[in-house]
Order: structure tokens, then C-alpha cells, then sequence
């Protein structure tokens, strides 16, 4: 009941549902959507969430990303980052409730896709089965073409499925959403690596069209000081792979992490959870200056993780052959660099040891050019090894595109997916012999919202927050504790202030159209509440002081009607038939 | 893509709709509209439920098997061994098994206890052993497919085979489980609470 009651005091909000597609150039999108990569609607799915539709939430964000579950869990959420509600206390837990919504999609049975149409029998060939290689393939069979994804490992998931941990990202999760792109029909063959099985040349033999090349950063980069090959040394990304191999593996009793970054601290949490007594890691600048987020950071901490700052190892001492301990530098820091962050510079002098039987570099990853064709390698040596066009993905061979990971160096999920659809566009157009450039969505974007003033917006709290663990339940409990979360979820979905003119979410969209506001001219007196609540300005009083609606701009969003005192405005244009309809259905239970 | 459904109108009723619209309950048409969606939407959602729980047999509770009130059911192999699974009511409240856990083979399990743990998406359900004994198989195509629990909780679904400690026990212990019938009633029993 209570939420009942929640809804009808923002009932407003959900007014906004009531708007019509936006047509104009500019795309107006809430800050949330303007700034993930993959524009994943949130402003409607979170709508949808307040109104209890779980299911319908998640086919929202699976028309923008497929890996609802997967970024429900570990995307690092520019979205919140951009939230406008930080304005006023914090974020609307957009990450958290994606994974709700897609947890409980899967918890009511399998979910299998049915496979998509054909329309068009241009072969695409994917070479990577990273979040960028499968979203361009998920994106390109939702267009219609045949696709195949190409993957050296035995399975496919890019570092989702080797090196993200199990406990922050569980194999099964990885494997079911991507199982849901191959129920649309997308081929994908495992243990074929590019650069040696196959190769441009021989894609193009086989009848493929058009090529991505999405490979990802797979090499750990090196240390550079003397002792790197002593046995008890692993780069970070082969130590995660070994594990998500399931290779036994002997950790140490004494693990140094070298690196301040995520790979750092996924590292040194799996040392821990399998066995090491110590793990320490090792950073070279100090903890304002870590990458890592710093709630990965604390959760590391909770683990048991121990951090020393300003520190740079300089060598790995060993013992027969073996790691013994490592010798480090202490480090002080200088002016900023071009990262913006502060440059470390070592203290002559200050070499002291740390005891350890296993060092575990990770500093980051770098692209294996070996296995691209070499015409696509850029000469400067000091820029990224390949050279794309940022907005096409183009390289300098016709029909092969490539993005993600492998142009832009190690980054995130999110923006592999972004990149995924971005060739999707880009091998789309090239296919049909359209211009690659010309009226891009993503050239169109302008972030938007309708708060004006904040102080007229009451204060609330996060209301929801994912359990850190799952927690062990007797079915009675689970059900219960899951109503729990749903009206929780719900709760926190109205938090969201609906920034953009139209949620573009799936209810609305034939009941919208055409939906305009119509002043009753004899009501109006004239307040203004419209013209400032209106978030597309569609609304300005004229000269006799009466509001006056101007149809272009109008969205139909019904905010206005909603807001206004005298009750003068009403949403006339949607016809009255279907209104009456639907009403008349309601009342009739 | 969600199915839109429209609903077509019964002129005798839009005058009284109109009259509702006049009471001032909503401040405008499309706060109406707004609602009505959402009332209509959930009706749809609650029609649709109802007629896939009809559509849906009734639990299965094989004869042949004993079970334990902790949903797991007891079943001798031609070998001597007892096969292990979860019932047809577990299953339906596991819809999304993810990942069957269990104890490696080689393991002693004591009756009553937890041997395994079945996780779905969001939850982890403990497994508890009908007899005491040691495991002797785990079923490996539960690794790759694990909605087989789902699919078929009695056949391939089954989860491990337990080696009695030895036959004295294993009579008692067999006689202390639920018969099918005994079973039937306690799940009626539980559905009860729940339905509370
Ligand atoms: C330890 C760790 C933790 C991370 N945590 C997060 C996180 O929490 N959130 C987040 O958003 N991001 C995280 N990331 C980053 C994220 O995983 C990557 O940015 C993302 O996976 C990049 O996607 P991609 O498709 O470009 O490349 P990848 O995921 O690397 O996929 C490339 C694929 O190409 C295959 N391949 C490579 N060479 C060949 C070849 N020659 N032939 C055929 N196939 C080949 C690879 O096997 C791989 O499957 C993490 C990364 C690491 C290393
Ligand atoms: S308040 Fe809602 S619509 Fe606005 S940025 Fe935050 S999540 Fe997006
Ligand atoms: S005038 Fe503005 S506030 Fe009113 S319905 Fe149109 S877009 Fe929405």
C-alpha cells in the first residue's frame, strides 16, 4: 500500500511515460543515457521499474546493451557518475537496479531468444568474442545479417569470462547472456585465432563482406627490472586466466600486487580467496592517484588486502630460482602529468624489502600486434598501436573496422559495447553503400534536464543497495525476501527524476503519439508552473499573460497538465476513445 | 517487444466514465490515462500469470521415491546406492538454477545434513542429504546444463549418488523418510504458509 501511495505522490513523474518519440535532430537525452556509451535508456527502464514492469525493464536495456546481468554487476556506471539527482543527495542506484531487473528475469526459468530473420546474406566475420566483438553481433543480427564471431580461447566472453573473478562476476552469468546471442542466431567458433588459422585474406575468400576486429589488450605489460623471470613471477592477466581456467594454481604465503589499478585488486582479492596468508599491493603513487574504484578498493580491504603507497619496485630479489622478496624504491610526488595525476619521482636512497614467494605485476595491458595484419599498424610507436577513426571505426583497409579494447586501450565493458555498436552502424552503412558519417545518433546528443531549481525538490536517500553476497534461504524465505527487494527496487526507481522529455520506453510508445497539451484559455491565470516545468520549453505565456503551447516543440509528456493548479491544461490530442478505453477498463475491476 | 494490447470501447459506459473524470479524482486526462495504464498493465500481467499456473500439471510426486521434508527425494540404484535430487516442488521454486554445487566425490555426507548447494540467480539453497554415507558420483552434465533440475528433476536432473555407511542404518534411515504420500501432504501444508 504504501507504494501505492509513493506513486500517486509522483504521479507526475510518471505522466512523463505519456510522451511522444522524439523526432527532432537533436537527440535530447537524460544526463544518466547522454552519458553511457552504449546510450542504454535508463530514464525508461528506471519508469518502468517504478511502475513494478521487471520484465519489460530489462527488453529496454537489451534493445541498447546486450549484457543486462553482466553491467548490472561490475560496469563501472557513467551513468551514475552523471546522474543529475547528485545534485541533490546522490545517484539513483542505476547499476544495482539493472541487476535486479535481470536477475529477476532469470530467476523465473531459462530465458531462450528465438532466432532472428535473415534479411540480408552479406557475411559479417567478428574476430574477438569480448563485450565489443558479440555486442557488434548482436547488433548486426538484430539488422539481419549472417554473423560469425571468431574466438581464440575455448570459450567466448573476452576478459568477462578470464579475468573478471568469479566473485564479482559469475562464469554463468557471462555464459547465459551470451548464450542469448547465440539463440538469435549468431555463430560463434571457439579456438580459432586470427593472425594464423585465419586471416583478412581469408575471411574475404570465404565470402565475408565486412570484418571487426575487436581482440582486446590480452598481454600483460612487463615490469622492466631485473628479475622478472624468476619463477613465482605472473602477470596479473595470466594469473586471473590460469584461474578462471581452472588450472591449479600454488599461490604464495606472501603475494606483493604491483599496480594501483582494477586488475590490481582482482589480482590480490583472488590471492587471498585462494590461500595466501599476506597479499600486499604495492602502488607507486599514492591512494588519492589509484585508478581502482574505491569501492573495489575497500571490499579489497575488507578481504584482508594490505596497501603500501608511494612505493615502485626496482628488483626481484630470488633464491635459487625462485622469488624471494622485492626490492623497492619509496617514491614522492611531483608535478601532475598528462593524465592529470600527480608524477611520481623515486627518493634516492630509500631501497627497502618486502618478503614475499610470489609477485604479481599489473600495470596494465597492451595489444598483441603480432596477430594484426601489419598494413593496420601505425607507425608512431608511441601512439596506439592502431589507428581507427573514432566516430567509424574505419582502419585504413576497406571493409575491416576495429574498436573496443584493441583501438582505444584497456578500458571497460561498457565502452566495448559502445564501440560493438558502433561498428554495427559503420559495417551496416558500409554494406548498403551509405555514407558512414552522415547524421550519426551518436553525433546528435545533447544531454538535457527539466530541474530548473533544486531547492524545490525534496531530499531522499538511497533506498536501495544489492546484497554483497547471495544470501543462503529456505523457499519460504526467498520469496518473501524477494517482494522485499522488488518493492525496495521500486522505491529507488522513484528517486529518478525522470531528466529527459521522454522515456522512449516500450509501454508508451503507441499510446503516445500524437499526445499534445491543449490550454484551456478561460482557466489559465497565468501562474507559469508550465512554462517552467516544461522540459523542452514548449510553453511560454503570451501577450495577453495566458500559456500558450507551441505544437512543434510540444512532447506530450503531460508534465504541464500534471503541475498546473487550475487544471487548464489538458492532453487532448491522444484520442479520447482510446483514453476512455483504457479507463473504462480499470474501473470496470 | 512488448504486445500492445487495445481495448475497444462500450459506448454505454462513456458516460459514466465521464462522470469519474468531473468528480475531480484526477487533475487531468492523461494523469487518467497514466493510471490507467498502469491498472491495465497490471491486470494483463495478473491474467497472464493465472493462466500459465492452470496451464501447468500438477506437482509431480513420483511413487517409487522417498523424500525429505527439506525437498530433496531418495531413490536405490540397481547397484546399492542412493540416487539423490530435488523434488518437482523445489524445482519450482528454483526456476533459474544457475550452478549445482556439490561435495567432491569421495565425501561422507550425514543424513539431514547439507551436502551441495543449488544457486540461482539470486539466491543459494542447501542441499541436505537423505541417508548418511559417502558420495560416489556427481552428475556431470549438470556442469554445462544445469536447468536439467528444471527440465527433469527425477531423471537427468538428479545430483549425486551416496554410497550407504552400511545396510543396518540405511533401513532406518529410509524408514524415517517421507513417504509420497506423507510428502504430498507437507508440501500442501508449506504451499499453505506460504499462500499466508
Ligand atoms: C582483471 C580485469 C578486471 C576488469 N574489470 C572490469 C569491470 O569490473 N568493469 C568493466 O566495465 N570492465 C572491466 N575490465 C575491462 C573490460 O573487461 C575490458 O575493457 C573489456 O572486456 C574489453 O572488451 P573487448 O571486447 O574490447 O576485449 P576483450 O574482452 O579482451 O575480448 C577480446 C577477445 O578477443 C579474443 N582474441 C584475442 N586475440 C585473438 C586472435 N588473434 N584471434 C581470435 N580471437 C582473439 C580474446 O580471446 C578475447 O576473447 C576489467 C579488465 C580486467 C583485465
Ligand atoms: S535522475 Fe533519473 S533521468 Fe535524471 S540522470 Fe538520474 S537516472 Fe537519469
Ligand atoms: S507543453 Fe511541455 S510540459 Fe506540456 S506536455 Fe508539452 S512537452 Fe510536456
Amino acid at each position: 500500500m504504501d507504494d501505492l501511495i509513493y506513486w500517486v505522490e509522483h504521479s507526475n513523474m510518471l505522466l512523463r511515460r505519456v510522451g511522444s518519440r522524439l523526432t527532432e535532430k537533436a537527440r535530447k537525452l537524460p544526463p544518466c543515457r547522454a552519458a553511457c556509451p552504449a546510450h542504454v535508456n535508463v530514464q525508461a527502464y528506471v519508469a518502468l521499474i517504478q511502475r513494478g514492469m521487471f520484465k519489460e525493464a530489462v527488453e529496454v536495456i537489451r534493445r541498447d546493451l546486450p549484457f543486462p546481468a553482466i553491467c548490472g554487476r561490475v560496469c563501472f556506471s557513467p551513468c551514475e557518475d552523471a546522474c543529475a539527482r547528485v545534485n541533490l543527495d546522490q545517484a539513483v542506484a542505476v547499476r544495482a537496479l539493472k541487476r535486479l531487473v535481470a536477475d529477476i528475469e532469470r530467476e523465473q526459468g531459462r530465458v531462450v531468444a528465438q532466432p532472428l530473420p535473415k534479411k540480408y546474406n552479406e557475411k559479417v566475420a567478428i574476430i574477438g568474442a569480448g563485450p565489443a566483438g558479440l555486442t557488434a553481433a548482436y547488433e548486426l543480427a538484430k539488422l539481419g545479417y549472417p554473423v560469425t564471431v571468431f574466438e581464440r580461447m575455448a570459450e567466448p566472453g573476452g576478459m568477462m569470462r578470464y579475468c573478471i573473478p568469479d566473485f564479482r562476476l559469475e562464469k554463468f552469468v557471462v555464459a547465459n547472456e551470451i548464450a542469448y546471442i547465440e539463440d538469435l542466431g549468431v555463430e560463434i567458433k571457439t579456438g580459432v585465432e586470427f593472425g594464423k588459422d585465419i586471416t583478412v585474406e581469408s575471411l574475404r575468400k570465404d565470402g565475408y563482406k565486412a570484418i571487426f576486429i575487436a581482440i582486446g589488450t590480452q598481454l600483460g605489460m612487463k615490469l622492466n627490472v631485473p628479475g622478472e623471470d624468476l619463477e613465482g613471477v605472473i602477470n596479473a592477466v595470466d594469473f586471473l586466466r590460469a584461474v578462471a581456467l581452472g588450472k591449479k594454481i600454488a599461490v604464495g604465503e606472501r603475494v606483493a600486487v604491483i599496480g594501483g589499478g582494477n586488475t590490481a585488486i582482482d589480482a590480490a582479492r583472488t590471492a587471498k580467496k585462494l590461500g595466501a596468508k599476506e597479499v600486499m599491493i604495492l602502488y607507486r603513487r599514492s591512494r588519492e592517484e589509484m585508478p581502482a574504484l574505491p569501492h573495489e578498493v575497500e571490499l579489497a580491504e575488507k578481504d584482508g588486502v594490505k596497501f603500501y603507497f608511494l612505493v615502485a619496485p626496482k628488483q626481484i630479489i630470488g633464491e635459487n630460482g625462485r622469488v624471494k622478496a622485492v626490492e623497492c624504491l619509496r617514491m614522492r610526488l611531483g608535478e601532475p602529468d598528462e593524465t592529470g595525476r600527480r608524477r611520481p619521482i623515486p627518493i634516492a636512497f630509500s631501497e627497502h624489502q618486502y618478503e614475499v614467494d610470489m609477485v604479481i605485476p599489473a600495470l596494465g595491458q597492451v595489444v598483441e600486434t603480432s596477430v594484426l595484419p601489419p598494413e593496420l599498424l601505425s607507425k608512431d610507436k608511441r601512439g596506439p598501436p592502431l589507428q581507427v577513426d573514432p566516430l567509424t571505426l574505419e582502419t585504413d583497409i576497406s571493409g575491416v573496422f576495429a574498436g573496443g579494447d584493441v583501438a582505444t586501450g584497456p578500458a571497460s565493458i561498457i565502452e566495448a559495447v559502445g564501440a560493438g555498436k558502433r561498428a554495427a552502424v559503420s559495417i551496416h552503412r558500409y554494406l548498403r553503400g551509405e555514407d558512414l558519417r552522415k547524421d550519426r545518433d551518436e553525433e546528435r546528443i545533447e544531454e538535457t534536464t527539466w530541474v530548473k531549481d533544486w531547492r524545490l525538490l525534496e531530499k531522499k536517500e538511497r533506498r536501495y543497495e544489492p546484497p554483497v553476497e547471495k544470501p543462503h534461504l529456505s523457499f519460504e524465505e526467498a520469496k518473501a525476501y524477494l517482494e522485499k527487494l522488488k518493492s525496495q527496487a521500486r522505491f529507488e526507481a522513484f528517486r529518478c527524476l525522470g531528466c529527459g522529455p521522454c522515456a522512449e520506453c516500450l509501454a508508451g510508445m503507441e499510446l503516445c503519439e500524437g499526445d499534445k497539451a491543449v490550454v484551456d484559455e478561460g482557466k489559465c491565470v497565468g501562474c507559469n508552473v508550465c512554462a517552467i516545468i516544461c522540459p523542452v520549453g514548449a510553453i511560454k505565456k503570451n501577450e495577453r499573460g495566458v500559456a500558450q503551447v507551441n505544437e512543434e516543440l510540444c512532447k506530450g509528456c503531460g508534465l504541464c497538465a500534471a503541475r498546473c493548479p487550475e487544471r487548464a491544461i489538458s492532453m487532448q490530442k491522444l484520442s479520447n476513445e482510446q483514453i476512455l478505453a483504457m479507463v473504462l477498463t480499470a474501473l470496470e475491476r | 517487444m512488448s504486445e500492445w494490447k487495445t481495448v475497444s470501447i462500450r459506448q454505454e459506459l462513456i458516460k459514466e466514465i465521464e462522470k469519474i473524470l468531473r468528480t475531480g479524482r484526477y487533475r487531468s486526462i492523461s494523469e487518467f490515462v497514466s493510471e490507467a495504464i498502469r491498472l491495465r498493465l497490471e491486470e494483463l500481467m495478473r491474467a497472464e500469470g493465472i493462466s500459465t499456473a492452470k496451464r501447468e500439471e500438477l506437482l509431480a510426486i513420483p511413487e517409487q521415491l522417498l523424500y525429505t521434508p527439506k525437498h530433496t527425494w531418495a531413490q536405490i540404484t540397481p547397484e546399492g546406492n542412493i540416487r539423490v535430487g530435488v523434488s518437482d516442488y523445489a524445482q519450482r521454486h528454483l526456476r533459474g538454477v544457475a550452478n549445482v554445487m556439490t561435495e567432491p566425490v569421495g565425501k561422507e555426507v550425514a543424513k539431514m545434513e547439507p551436502f551441495g548447494v543449488v544457486e540461482t540467480w539470486m539466491f543459494m539453497f542447501d542441499l541436505y542429504s537423505p541417508v548418511s554415507g559417502k558420495i560416489v558420483k556427481v552428475n556431470e552434465k549438470l556442469k554445462d546444463k544445469p536447468y536439467l533440475v528444471n527440465e527433469d528433476p527425477y531423471g537427468e536432473g538428479w545430483i549425486v549418488e551416496i554410497k550407504p555407511k552400511n545396510s543396518l542404518t540405511l533401513e532406518e534411515e529410509l524408514k524415517s523418510l517421507l513417504s509420497p504420500r506423507e510428502y504430498n501432504k507437507w508440501v500442501s501444508k508449506l504451499e499453505g504458509r506460504l499462500r499466508e
